[in-house]
C-alpha cells in the first residue's frame, strides 16, 4: 500500500504501512529517509516552516530504535560554532532550517517524549557547538568535557563538567549548586520525572547563542573541573552528592571568551529571528483514521505543550508557532484601527484596536469600557477573515503589558518579548473563523475572563492589552511592532 | 572554531562524498578502541566500514587529510534501548540524542539509497521491531 497522509488538527500523519520511508544502510542498520518525509509534508502544507519535527509511532510497528536527533538544513548565523551553509535545494525549500525526530521508546515499545527533549532537539539548531579561548589564547573544549557516552556526540552536547544551569543540552542531567564557600554540590535530575522535566530549559549562554539576549545578559559561568569527584556510577535520581572542590585550574569563562573563539554572534539579538514555525508530523504504519489512533492525541498534547514551554523557557524572547498553516492563514487578522484592512502593515493609530476591548461584565457589548479595579473584567477579541475560505484551529492569546516596563525602552511594544508569558491573561481556542461575505470580513468574537487578581495596581503601571492570533504570520520574523503584523493588536486602557 | 579544520572538512567533503559508501563528512574527535586519540579529526561516515583491501579502487580514505587525522566509521543512527538499563553505567537522558552524527549525514544520499531500495525490492516485511536486534549483539 502506498504512503498516504491525513491531517488531524495541527498534526500531519504520514501513513507508511510498508515502511517505504525506512532505509536500510549497507551495514544493516536503518534510518528514515527524512528528505522524502519532509517532501511529503511540504506537498501538503507548503514551505512555511523553519523546523519540522517527526514523532515516530513505534506502537504501530515503526522502528523503535531511532532515538531522537536533529540536523540543520540551512544556517546563516555565525558565532555559534557552525559555519554558514545552505542545503535547502535538496528539500525544494527556501525556508527550512532544520529537521528533528522523536522516537525514543521504552523496552515495551512506548514512545516517551519529554518537554526537555523537544527543547533539546530544537535547541540543537543553535546549540551546543561552541568552544572558548582561555586567557592565553588557546582553544579549550571544557564545555564538552568530561564525555563518557557515545564518542560521536560530544561536539554537539555539553559535557558533565560545566555548570550549565538548567540547560536541556547536556547528557548528565546534573544541577550544580554553588555552596558559596568554594565548594559545589551536585544534584541529580531526571527528565522522565515531571518535576525535573519542568525545570530544564535554556541556560543564559544558550539564550545569547540563540540570538535572544545580548552578551551582557550572560553572567560569567564557572566551569566545574571536578576530577576525580564525579562518580563513574551515576548517583540516584534526586540525590545530592558533594561537596566538591573544583581543582585549582577550574575555569571561569565569559561570553567574551566564547566570542574570542567563535566570533560575535551575527545577527545579534536586535536583528535575530524571533518568530519561528515548527510543523509536527507523525510517521505511522497504521492506516487507521487519526481519530482511532491514540498516539495522535498523545502527540497533540506534546505539540501544544511544547509551544507554550519553549516560549516560557526563553521568557517570551521568541515565539514558536506549532500550528499547521492552511493556505489561507494570512487572511486572518485583527485591526489596528478602522482603516486597517489586514494588508499586514497599517498606518495611523495602533494603540486602540477596535478588535480588542474590555467589558466590565460578560455582556457581549462591543464597545470598550474602562476597566474596573476590584472585580473581574472581560476581554473581548474579534478575529477577522478577509478571504473566501473558512479557517479552523485558530487560537488567541491575550496579554497584559506595562508600557513603563517594556522590553526595549524608547520604542513601542516589541513582539514577541512584550507579549510575555508572564503577562498572559488567557488563551482562547476560537475554532472556525467564517469566510468573508459581501458585507465584510467573516468574524468571530471571543472573550476571556480577566480576574481581579491579575488587574495591576494603580501605581507603577501604564497598562495595555496585547493580543496575538495563531496561526502567526511568517513575516516579519524579527523583532517587530504591532502595526507591522496583522495578527497583533494593542489597546491602551484605563483602570478606575 | 578551528577554521582550518572546517575548511579542510569542506574540501574533504567535496572529494569523498562522491564515493559510493560515504554518507557524510564532518568534524569531531578521532576514536580508536573506544578512546579519543585526536580531538580534531575529519570524520568520514560510511555505510559500511570495510577492510582497506575491499574498498573500491580510488575510494580509500587517507589516514591524514591536509594535516588532520581522518576517522572513518559507521554513523550511529540508532540506539539500543537496553543500554539505559545497564547497571552502573552513567546514563544520559531518555532522549539518547543522536545529533552528533545526524548533523553530518548527507540526507540526500540516504534519500537516493531509499529510492534505489524502493525500485529494487518488494515491500519489506520486517519482523516486529520488538524482537528485532533487541537480543542480539548490540547489547
Amino acid at each position: 500500500m502506498a504512503l498516504t497522509t491525513e491531517v488531524s488538527g495541527n498534526l500531519l500523519l504520514i501513513k507508511d504501512p510498508n515502511e517505504t520511508l525506512v532505509t536500510t544502510l549497507p551495514n544493516g542498520s536503518h534510518t528514515i529517509d527524512w528528505v522524502a518525509a519532509y517532501n511529503t509534508f511540504r506537498t501538503v502544507f507548503g514551505d512555511d516552516y523553519d523546523f519540522v519535527g517527526f514523532f515516530i509511532d513505534v506502537a504501530s510497528g515503526m522502528p523503535n530504535d531511532l532515538g531522537a536527533a536533529s540536523y540543520p538544513v540551512f544556517n546563516d548565523i555565525t558565532g555559534i560554532g557552525v559555519n554558514p551553509f545552505d542545503n535547502r535545494a535538496s528539500y525544494s525549500s527556501a525556508k527550512l532550517r532544520g529537521i528533528s525526530w522523536y522516537g525514543q521508546a521504552t523496552l515495551s515499545g512506548v514512545v516517551l517524549v519529554q518537554m526537555t527533549e523537544l527543547l533539546h532537539e530544537l535547541g540543537h539548531y543553535w546549540l551546543a557547538y561552541v568552544n572558548y579561548k582561555d586567557s592565553s589564547g588557546t582553544t579549550q573544549t571544557l564545555l564538552h568535557q568530561d564525555w563518557v557516552w557515545s564518542p560521536g556526540q560530544q561536539n554537539a552536547h555539553w559535557g558533565r563538567w560545566p555548570d550549565k544551569a538548567n540547560s536541556s543540552m547536556g547528557y548528565d542531567e546534573a544541577q550544580w549548586i554553588d555552596n558559596g564557600n568554594g565548594t559545589w554540590d551536585r544534584y541529580q535530575r531526571d527528565d522522565t520525572q515531571a518535576v525535573d522535566d519542568a525545570w530544564f530549559g535554556y541556560w543564559s549562554l544558550e539564550q545569547y547563542l540563540m540570538g535572544l539576549v545580548p552578551a551582557s545578559a550572560t553572567p560569567s559561568n564557572i566551569i566545574q573541573n571536578p576530577n576525580p569527584t564525579v562518580p563513574s556510577v551515576w548517583p540516584p535520581v534526586h540525590s545530592t552528592t558533594g561537596p566538591y572542590t573544583p581543582t585549582p585550574n577550574a575555569a571561569q569563562i565569559t561570553v567574551a571568551m566564547v566570542q574570542a573563539e567563535e566570533g560575535v554572534r551575527n545577527p545579534d539579538y536586535m536583528s535575530s529571528q524571533r518568530v519561528f514555525h515548527q510543523g509536527f508530523v507523525i510517521i505511522t504504519k497504521s492506516t487507521a483514521a487519526a481519530s482511532s489512533n491514540p498516539f495522535v492525541a498523545t502527540c497533540e498534547g506534546w505539540r501544544a505543550a511544547h509551544a507554550l514551554n519553549f516560549r516560557s523557557k526563553v521568557s517570551g524572547q521568541a515565539m514558536l508557532d506549532t500550528s499547521l498553516l492552511r493556505g489561507n492563514y494570512s487572511d486572518l487578522y485583527v485591526k489596528d484601527n478602522d482603516a486597517d484592512t489586514g494588508t499586514g502593515l497599517s498606518s495611523g493609530v495602533f494603540w486602540l484596536s477596535p478588535d480588542l476591548w474590555v467589558r466590565n461584565s460578560q455582556d457581549g457589548g462591543t464597545t470598550n469600557q474602562e476597566t474596573i479595579r476590584g472585580q473581574d473584567n472581560f476581554i473581548y477579541v474579534r478575529i477577522r477573515n478577509k478571504g473566501a475560505q473558512p479557517y479552523d484551529n485558530v487560537s488567541v492569546n491575550v496579554y497584559l503589558a506595562n508600557f513603563d516596563n517594556r522590553a526595549l525602552p524608547g520604542t513601542q511594544f516589541l513582539y514577541p518579548p512584550d507579549w510575555n508569558p508572564a503577562g498572559l491573561i488567557g488563551n482562547i481556542s476560537v475554532g472556525t473563523v467564517p469566510t468573508a461575505t459581501a458585507g465584510g470580513d467573516g468574524t468571530v468574537v471571543v472573550n476571556v475572563r480577566w480576574p481581579t487578581s491579575q488587574i495591576p495596581p494603580a501605581t507603577g503601571w501604564h497598562p495595555c492589552l496585547l493580543c496575538e492570533v495563531i496561526p502567526m504570520e511568517t513575516t516579519p520574523s524579527g523583532l517587530q511592532q504591532v502595526w507591522q503584523n496583522k495578527k497583533l493588536a494593542q489597546r491602551n486602557i484605563t483602570i478606575i | 572554531m578551528n577554521q582550518e579544520l572546517y575548511a579542510a572538512r569542506s574540501r574533504a567533503r567535496e572529494l569523498f562524498i562522491r564515493f559510493g559508501t560515504v554518507l557524510g563528512v564532518g568534524v569531531g574527535p578521532k576514536v580508536a578502541g573506544g578512546q579519543v586519540t585526536a580531538r580534531e579529526a575529519i570524520v568520514v561516515l560510511v555505510g559500511r566500514k570495510l577492510p582497506a583491501r575491499r574498498v573500491p579502487r580510488g575510494e580509500l580514505i587517507p589516514l591524514v587529510f591536509e594535516g588532520f587525522p581522518t576517522d572513518v566509521r559507521e554513523p550511529v543512527l540508532t540506539v539500543q534501548p537496553q543500554r539505559r538499563a545497564e547497571k552502573g553505567r552513567p546514563h544520559g537522558p531518555a532522549k539518547w540524542c543522536l545529533t552528533g552524527d545526524a548533523r553530518w549525514i548527507e540526507w540526500q544520499k540516504i534519500h537516493e539509497l531509499n529510492l534505489a531500495q524502493q525500485r529494487s525490492a518488494p515491500p519489506r516485511q520486517r519482523p516486529p521491531t520488538t524482537t528485532r536486534r533487541r537480543r542480539g549483539s548490540h547489547n
